[in-house]
C-alpha cells in the first residue's frame, strides 16, 4: 500500500519538516532524502493526470519546485500537503496541455463477467478505466481521497477550494462511479473478501 | 437538524469515513448514522473496494536515482544558485551509482523525449577523449563551467570561442550523463586522444 502512512502521521510530518528545514539551508542530503520519500508517491498520485511521458517530468518538476521554494514554506499546513498541492497545480498545467488516457480512449465500458475466476481483476480494470473518463477536478479529489488518504480539509487546500466544493467533486465522481461501485460491491459479495 | 439534513451530511462524509480521516465526532456521527441504512453500508463497502483497488493499481516503477541525478543537474545549472557546488559530491555519487547499474545500456523505460541531439553514433568515450557539444541558448558560461566540472570535463577551447566546444573527459563518463542534461543541445565524440 502506497497511501500516506496516517497512522503515524506525527513521526512522518516530524521528519518531513525537518527534512525540508534542510532543505530550506540547501542541504543536499535532506533533499536526496525528501526526494527518495516523495518519488513513489508523486508518481502515482500524477499517473492519472499525466501523459506516461510526462510523470517523470512533472514529478521532477515539483520536488525541483520545492527546493526553490523550500525556504517560503510557513508550516502552516503540513508539508505532504504542501508538497501536493505543487504537485496537482503541475499536473493540471500538463494535462491541459496533453492530455493523457492512452488507455481510456480504446476502452469499451463493459462490465465484466462475475462468474470466472478472473472478475475480481476483470473489475478493478473497469474501475480503473471508469476513473479515467473522470474529469481532472473529481479525479483528483478521488485519488486523494482513497490513494492518498487525505481528509477533506488536507484536499481543499492542495486544490484550492473550500471543503464544500471537496464534497460536491466527490459526490459528482461517486454518482459517474456508481456503477463500477456497485460492481465492486458485488464481486465482493460473490468472492468474499479478499484482504 | 432534519433526518434528510443529517443523511444528506453523512453521505457526503462517507469517503473520508471510510479513509479514516474524520474527527472523532464526526466518525461517531457518521456511525450512528449507517447503523440504521444497510444501502449506505453497502455504499461504504463500495467505497472500501474503491480505496483497495487504487492502492493496487500502480505505474511502472520509476528510476528514483536516475530522477534524483536529473533534477540535480537541473538544480546545478540553475543560475544564480549560490552553493551550487555543494551538489557537486552528491551529484558524482549519483554519476557513479548509474555507471555500475549499467545505465548506458539500461533496458527499461525512456520515459522522456531525449533533450538532445546527437553529433555522432559513437561509443560511449573513455578517459581523455575529445567530446564536441553544444549548450542550448541562454545557458550562461558560468553555468557551462558548472556542469564541465560536474561531468570531469575541461574546456580544450576558449569560453566564448563559438557554439560548438570542444572539452576533454577527465574521466570515463559516458555521453549519456552529457545527454541527460536539458541544457546540452548537441554532444558527439570528436576524436581520440
Amino acid at each position: 500500500m502506497m497511501a500516506i502512512d496516517l497512522e503515524a502521521p506525527r513521526a512522518d510530518d516530524d521528519l518531513d519538516a525537518t527534512l525540508l528545514r534542510g532543505v530550506a539551508d540547501g542541504d543536499s542530503a535532506a533533499f536526496d532524502e525528501l526526494f527518495q520519500r516523495y518519488y513513489p508517491l508523486l508518481r502515482r498520485f500524477l499517473w492519472r493526470f499525466c501523459s506516461d511521458d510526462a510523470i517523470d517530468e512533472v514529478t521532477s518538476d515539483t520536488l525541483l519546485t520545492v527546493w526553490r521554494k523550500a525556504r517560503g514554506f510557513e508550516g502552516r499546513s503540513r508539508v505532504s500537503t504542501w508538497i501536493f498541492g505543487i504537485a496537482y497545480r503541475r499536473a493540471l498545467k500538463a494535462a491541459s496541455a496533453a492530455r493523457r488516457h492512452d488507455r481510456a480512449r480504446s476502452i469499451a465500458i463493459d462490465p465484466p463477467d462475475t462468474s470466472s475466476d478472473t472478475a475480481r481483476h476483470e473489475t478493478a480494470q473497469w474501475v480503473d478505466q471508469a476513473l479515467d473518463r473522470l474529469p481532472a477536478k473529481q479525479r483528483a479529489v478521488v485519488e486523494l481521497t482513497f490513494f492518498a488518504d487525505l481528509s477533506y480539509p488536507e484536499i481543499a487546500e492542495i486544490v484550492g477550494c473550500p471543503v464544500g466544493t471537496v464534497k460536491t467533486r466527490m459526490h459528482k465522481a461517486k454518482q459517474t462511479l456508481k456503477p463500477a461501485l456497485d460492481r465492486l460491491a458485488t464481486t465482493l459479495s460473490l468472492g468474499g473478501r479478499h484482504d | 437538524m432534519t433526518e434528510q439534513r443529517e443523511d444528506r451530511d453523512c453521505k457526503a462524509l462517507l469517503p473520508w469515513y471510510v479513509n479514516g480521516t474524520l474527527a472523532p465526532d464526526e466518525t461517531a456521527r457518521v456511525e450512528r448514522w449507517l447503523a440504521a441504512r444497510p444501502e449506505a453500508r453497502m455504499e461504504a463497502e463500495g467505497l472500501g473496494a474503491l480505496r483497495r483497488t487504487l492502492a493496487a493499481d500502480t505505474p511502472t516503477p520509476g528510476d528514483a536515482a536516475l530522477a534524483l541525478m536529473r533534477t540535480k543537474a537541473r538544480i546545478a545549472a540553475d543560475e544564480g544558485r549560490p552553493g551550487w557546488r555543494l551538489w557537486l559530491p552528491g551529484l558524482a555519487a549519483a554519476m557513479t551509482l548509474a555507471i555500475a547499474v549499467g545505465i548506458a545500456s539500461w533496458p527499461g523505460e525512456e520515459p522522456t523525449e531525449p533533450a538532445f541531439e546527437t553529433l555522432s553514433d559513437a561509443p560511449a568515450p573513455a578517459a581523455g577523449v575529445v567530446v564536441r557539444l553544444v549548450f542550448r541558448d541562454g545557458v550562461s558560461v558560468a553555468q557551462q563551467d558548472a556542469l564541465l566540472e560536474a561531468w570531469g570535463a575541461t574546456r580544450i577551447d576558449a569560453p566564448g570561442s563559438g557554439d560548438v566546444l570542444a572539452i576533454r573527459l577527465e574521466s570515463a563518463v559516458t555521453l549519456d550523463r552529457i545527454q541527460a542534461s536539458s541544457d546540452v543541445r548537441f554532444v558527439g565524440q570528436a576524436s581520440e586522444d
